[in-house]
């Protein structure tokens, strides 16, 4: 049935062609519901409360090269305020919804054949859902009513429970349960009044919105002017401390705030270049948690800029973080760390958090007090912060900056304080000091081993001596019976030596040999002395030994001539001794030298290591998971441990 | 690092140059001037210092 009277006042009620089954009585605020057969009453509905829209029933526009007409709204309200959803009608009859959000606009369609997940699996937020294939992050649960309505809509429903969820690539989702319904999924995404083809001059000019540009606080009567009337919905008086209610564009007086003695080093109303951006702060929080019985404030600036919207300005101890919001779909939790961006955050803090004090104009109904759990994953010197309430959660994504980029920024005369302690999200100043020292000492490292193998390529090894030698029994060691002479040698060009003595029968015993080399020429003596000892035995049951068959010893450069060798045996008892020695000249690089060379090299990376992981320490003794990575631990009694 | 490195290798390929990149571990000296020459004129000394031990 399209044409009919209203069941309630008998008025005509005409349903226009569309998905519409519901359509408000304009006559008397009758919802009726098209039947086959006749129109259903669904009782009545409130006045329209004025939220100084700029749209209206009737306004046509173009979306993705569609043809729509709007042709309904209705006025949800939940614990924080009242919102307009518009309907949109389009030319292909499908239905669109319209909403606006901090001051801008989402369009969402009928996800018609979804699988939506029940209410039950969707209990907090930060919790995820697949829906078509796509994984979702509900960032808001809450209860919601219809309290008003007007023109046609495709249902009605007054008291439902929604999901506001987030996906990647910005795409979002919208589901509304119902007592009677499993749910019914909107699937949309972010966009401008212009994207939406609507005649610039078709549009409400929100007079009340724009009058609060030269808004007076209602307790007084000091000037606000507001920068953001579109998206604000609480006012904090800079001069009397009065936290006042927008509403319909409109102030209210909802309590007067202690004031603190609270100096914000960055003004009200302030512009400052960040991103590229000039950013207007127009509004000043602070905030604080209780940890072990300590307070630990810090302050916030809320930035605003006319086509980014909202940014953030964040200020503990003296350390400067910038926050954008996020979506939270973008986020992947896994465990203690997010991936966002292809970037694992690591879990820092999760504390109670408390807003102690607020001036200037909030997108969101902040009260006094107001508390949240707020959680910080760190990748220096970005971070990621989830702010989280029992029915919603906001993410940002923060990047460190200095006291002089703020100074900078926003053009203070006075420099800022330097902060005296480590940040969450401070970059650890020997990372790359460490990195880059690891990184030189690798390449020199190689550059000596090729230099010693070059060297060891070009050097020459010659044998001048390899004998066996006997001590007859019944000489005692030392004496010049026990003295070998070995045959005349010739040393062609100079050359360091390598003299080895060795044994191989030698039992619980020592033997030592001094190498007299006597340059038959010019009688200059060198005289190098070796000693190999070699024990062993059974001690507990258990075999052990010590000590070698053999030992080498090496001289400096040796001119060259004509040399014997005087070998003079030294050793314990007379027993005889039989022993080989070696001598080989040898100007191939010994190793000692390159390795004492590497250790060196090893100072600057190891010292810049251990002062980077002592950062590390000092930075994570302030964390509430304070254990080493992957594992964490719960000091604080405040803090309620999911390992449970 | 990045300097300091390249001065030890170029330190390191100095001393191999020089021969001074070994431990040597000698004594020096010189025979006597009384040392005696055996057959074929080597000489043949039994005295003076025992190489440190």
């Amino acid at each position: 049935m399209r044409v009919g009277n209203c069941p309630s006042c008998r008025a005509p009620i005409d349903f226009a062609p569309g998905a519409g089954k519901v359509k408000v009585c304009e006559h008397c605020n009758t919802v009726v519901l098209r039947g086959e057969a006749n129109l259903e009453k669904l009782g009545k509905v409130a006045e329209l409360v004025d939220t100084d829209s700029p749209l209206k029933l009737g306004l046509s526009g173009l979306y993705s090269g569609n043809t729509f007409t709007i042709v309904g709204r209705v006025q949800k309200e939940n614990k924080t305020g009242t919102w307009d959803e518009w309907c949109l009608q389009f030319e292909d009859e499908r239905t669109a919804w319209l909403s606006e959000s901090e001051g801008a606009w989402n369009i969402m369609f009928l996800a018609t054949g979804a699988e939506v997940p029940a209410l039950s699996e969707t209990t907090v937020p930060l919790n995820t859902f697949m829906l078509r294939g796509t994984r979702f992050t509900i960032e808001e649960r809450n209860e919601g009513s219809t309290v008003s309505a007007e023109g046609q809509l495709p249902d009605f429903s007054r008291k439902y429970t929604y999901l506001e969820a987030t996906g990647p690539r910005g795409v979002f989702v919208s589901i509304e349960y119902t007592n009677n319904s499993d749910g019914e999924a909107w699937v949309g995404n972010s966009c401008t009044l212009k994207d939406l083809g609507f005649d610039p001059s078709e549009l409400q000019p929100a007079q009340k919105r724009q009058d609060l540009k030269q808004a007076r606080c209602t307790e007084c009567n000091g000037m606000l002017a507001l920068k953001a009337p579109d998206a604000t919905k609480r006012v904090g008086c800079p001069y009397c401390g009065a936290l006042l209610n927008v509403r319909g564009g409109q102030l209210e007086f909802l309590e007067l705030l202690e004031q603190g003695e609270f100096k914000p080093v960055l003004a009200l109303g302030t512009t400052g270049t960040i991103d590229k951006t000039k950013w207007t702060v127009i509004a000043y929080l602070r905030r604080s948690c209780d940890v072990d019985g300590t307070n630990y404030p810090w302050e916030e600036y809320l930035l605003w800029h006319q086509t980014r919207g909202f940014t953030w300005l964040m200020c503990s101890n003296n350390h400067w973080t910038w926050l954008q919001p996020i979506a939270a779909g973008e986020l992947e939790q896994n465990g203690r760390a997010i991936r966002y961006n292809n970037n694992t955050y690591r879990q820092f803090q999760y504390v109670y958090t408390r807003t102690d004090y607020v001036i200037g104009e909030c997108y969101w109904a902040v009260t006094k007090d107001e508390k949240a759990r707020a959680s910080e994953y760190v990748h220096p010197p970005f971070s990621v912060n989830i702010d989280e309430t029992d029915t919603e959660i906001t993410a940002t994504f923060g990047t460190m900056m200095s006291a002089t980029d703020i100074r900078k920024a926003f053009n203070l005369k006075t420099p800022l304080r330097e902060p005296g302690d480590i940040a969450p999200a401070q970059v650890n100043p020997w990372e790359e000091r460490a990195t880059e020292a690891w990184k030189w000492t690798g390449i020199w490292a190689l550059a000596l081993l090729a230099v010693v193998l070059l060297f060891w390529i070009v050097g020459s090894s010659d044998l001048y001596l390899q004998n066996a030698y006997t001590v007859p029994p019944g000489v005692a060691a030392g004496t010049p019976d026990s003295q070998i002479f070995t045959d005349p040698f010739v040393i062609k060009h100079k050359v360091p030596l390598e003299v080895t003595l060795t044994d191989e029968g030698l039992q619980n015993q020592w033997l030592g040999t001094s190498v007299d080399l006597v340059n038959q020429d010019t009688g200059e003596v060198i005289s190098v002395y070796n000693e190999a000892s070699y024990y062993s035995g059974v001690e507990g049951g258990e075999s052990w030994s010590e000590g070698s068959h053999s030992s080498s010893k090496q001289t400096a450069d040796i001119d060259p001539g004509t040399y014997v060798a005087r070998i003079t045996p030294q050793f314990e008892g007379q027993q005889p001794m039989q022993f080989a020695v070696k001598i080989q000249g040898d100007d191939r690089p010994g190793l000692m030298c390159p390795l004492v060379l590497l250790l060196m090299m090893l100072v600057v990376p190891v010292f810049s290591q251990m002062k980077k992981g002592s950062f590390e320490t000092r930075r994570w003794n302030e964390s509430v998971f304070q254990s080493y990575w992957g594992h964490a631990n719960f000091p604080y009694a405040k803090v309620e441990s999911d390992d449970e | 690092m990045k300097y300091i490195g390249g001065i030890l290798v170029l330190a390191y390929a100095a001393l191999h140059a020089f021969g001074a990149d070994r431990f040597p571990d000698e004594e020096r000296g010189d025979l006597p001037a009384n040392v005696r020459r055996g057959p074929g004129g080597i000489m043949l000394w039994h005295d003076g210092f025992m190489g440190g031990k």
